[in-house]
């Protein structure tokens, strides 16, 4: 669970991402202008800054060097290559170009915080507990055995904790993009993990969609 | 590097590559030109020396050494050398070239000097007069090279004056098209999310009202945007169409999708450009309707109001995302028509946004089209 910044004018967008984070078990803090995101900078010390770079009082690249050890994700529309290599030259972790996906979104805020150690790495799901660092996996304290895949499943669904995934996407995430099975194959590993960690009512199914991890 | 830039680029090279290879072969043609008409007076020159000595030869055979060799002087002074042989004997040689070329006409370079020279033949009485004429054609060449210089500093000039306006038009034209990209990708931004936001979202139903909310206003700020596209697409077009609009038939279809708007139109017909009038007409009822309160339109002879019972207010505070281009692109389509738009608002009154047709003569459109300028 981390405190992140949200730098964005444009207020529908910033309450989107804040939602959006929310779904993943964090905290955003809205800043609508680089003059309040630096202010928050100081007085709550986030664990990452999502940094428009079109502020209307200032450039988002002062504020990026004025935010020295804040690690910031560049979310913006300036998509063109050379404010791509700028925003990254100037000490950006990731650059986002609007309109993004939001599990894009997602998955660049988990990628960034835990390369920072911020990212939560102890789960647990009812009776179910999962360690990220040690890749083990309990139930009522006993020791559960995944194959690699039903493991990387379950990675997936923490990681987009709280978000829909459709089984398409699903396969990409855990499996990669070389890997041609059938969509029912992630329904019969969503099953042996429903029944081997007894994560029945919180891995959810979405109607005609795919499914959902509720923490 | 942005298209933009590359497509300047590749234009001025072109352009470049136009002007000198027109500016060179105007100074080439001219080099021609001169060098041809040169050559011939050097050889109008060549033949009245050659007549001359001929002359010199029937009349005074005798004679004719000193005289040759005084001619022969006064030609070296004009910066004209002659070398003179009758028969075997040499009457004149003031070329100290050993080797000039064969050939009847021709240039040479002696020294760092460019010289024409020419080989002459003349029968004089039963022997042979041999004329060769070598005239310093240097100032020439110096002449040439300057006018060369001359078309290169001009072709610079040209190239840099038309090189900057063509940098300034297209970023001119580049830059909005650029910006309004841009400007595209939030509203689409707050459509693609809150989209995703309610499909993936483990949300209530509050949140899902919020989400539908957001992407309505964002599909306005879309519009927004293509609005001040459409109009930039007009003006840019340097014509507009003006023809007869029936204003009240417009305003009817606008109020169908807004409800609750009272009409109260006396005017049938205004000259104008039915796209931007109806951008602008939709665009002072929305204000007005997102304002709040009551709203009523009315039109005459005069001009065009629309009235709203609600103060204004800022759209934050209205609940609604800014619509930034709104009024901007009023008083674009307004002054393009030589129109007024005038808003006048009180707590007391209400909001008024009032539209003021322009001269007579262009309230009524008299033909199908009238161009505008």
């Amino acid at each position: 669970m981390a405190e992140i910044l949200i730098v964005e004018d444009d207020r529908s967008i910033n309450e989107l991402i804040q939602r959006t984070l929310r779904m993943m078990g964090h905290t955003g803090l809205p800043a609508y202008t680089g003059r309040e995101a630096l202010k928050a900078v100081k007085e709550k010390r986030p664990a990452l800054m999502l940094l428009d770079l079109s502020l209307p009082d200032m450039d988002g690249f002062e504020v990026m060097e004025k935010a020295e050890d804040i690690p910031v994700i560049c979310v913006t529309a300036r998509d063109e290559i050379p404010d791509r290599v700028k925003g990254l030259m100037a000490g950006a972790e990731d650059y986002i170009v609007k309109p993004f996906a939001l599990d894009e979104l997602s998955a660049r805020v988990q990628v960034v915080l835990r390369r920072e150690h911020r990212e939560q790495t102890l789960y647990k799901l009812g009776r179910t507990e999962v360690d990220i660092c040690s890749a083990s996996v309990r139930r009522d304290g006993e020791p559960v055995d995944l194959t690699h895949r039903e493991y990387a499943l379950l990675k997936v669904l923490l990681d987009n904790r709280n978000i829909a995934l459709s089984r398409g996407r699903i396969l990409d995430l855990a499996w990669g993009m070389d890997y041609y099975g059938d969509d029912r194959t992630v329904d019969v590993h969503i099953r042996r993990l429903r029944q081997k960690l007894g994560l029945e009512d919180q891995i959810k199914t979405v109607f005609k969609y795919g499914y959902r991890l509720e923490i | 590097m942005q298209i933009w830039k590359k497509n300047f680029l590749v234009t001025f090279a072109l352009f470049v590559i136009v002007v000198y290879t027109c500016l060179f072969a105007v100074v080439s043609l001219s080099f021609r030109n001169d060098l041809s008409y040169l050559t011939k007076r050097a050889i109008d020159s060549e033949q009245g020396i050659a007549y001359a000595m001929q002359s010199i030869q029937e009349l005074d055979g005798g004679h004719m050494g000193t005289d040759v060799a005084y001619m022969a002087e006064r030609y070296e002074k004009a910066g004209i050398l002659l070398e003179v042989h009758f028969g075997d004997i040499v009457l004149a040689d003031k070329i100290a070239l050993e080797d000039i070329p064969e050939g009847r006409i021709g240039i040479l370079t002696y020294g760092d000097t460019k010289h024409l020279y020419i080989h002459d033949e003349v029968l004089s009485g039963s022997q042979l007069l041999k004329i060769t004429y070598l005239e310093n054609i240097q100032s020439f060449y110096e002449l040439q090279n300057r006018k060369l210089y001359g078309a290169a500093a001009a072709g610079i000039l040209i190239s840099s004056v038309i090189g900057i306006m063509l940098y300034a038009t297209m970023k001119r034209i580049f830059r909005p098209v650029n910006q309004i990209a841009h400007e595209l990708r939030t509203p689409l931004t707050g459509i693609q999310g809150y989209a995703q936001y309610m499909m993936m979202g483990n949300i209530t139903e509050e949140d899902r009202f919020f989400a539908a909310q957001q992407i309505v206003s964002s599909t306005r700020s879309m519009k927004d945007v293509v609005d001040k596209l459409l109009i930039m697409g007009n003006v840019k077009e340097g014509e507009l169409s003006f023809v007869p609009i029936d204003i009240p038939d417009m305003l009817e279809e606008i109020r169908r999708a807004y409800a609750g708007i009272e009409l109260d139109v006396s005017i049938r017909k205004i000259n104008g450009e039915p796209t931007l009038v109806r951008c602008l007409l939709d665009n002072m009822i929305s204000n007005a309707v997102n304002a709040g309160g009551h709203v009523k339109v009315t039109a005459d002879e005069n001009g065009l109001c629309v009235w709203n019972g609600a103060s204004f207010q800022p759209r934050e505070e209205a609940g609604l995302k800014p619509h930034g281009y709104g009024l901007a692109i009023c008083q674009d389509i307004a002054g393009i028509h030589r129109w007024k738009l005038k808003y006048d608002t009180s707590e007391m009154t209400g909001t008024t946004a009032k539209l003021i047709w322009g001269s007579i003569k262009r309230r009524l459109a008299p033909s199908a089209e009238m161009p505008y300028t």
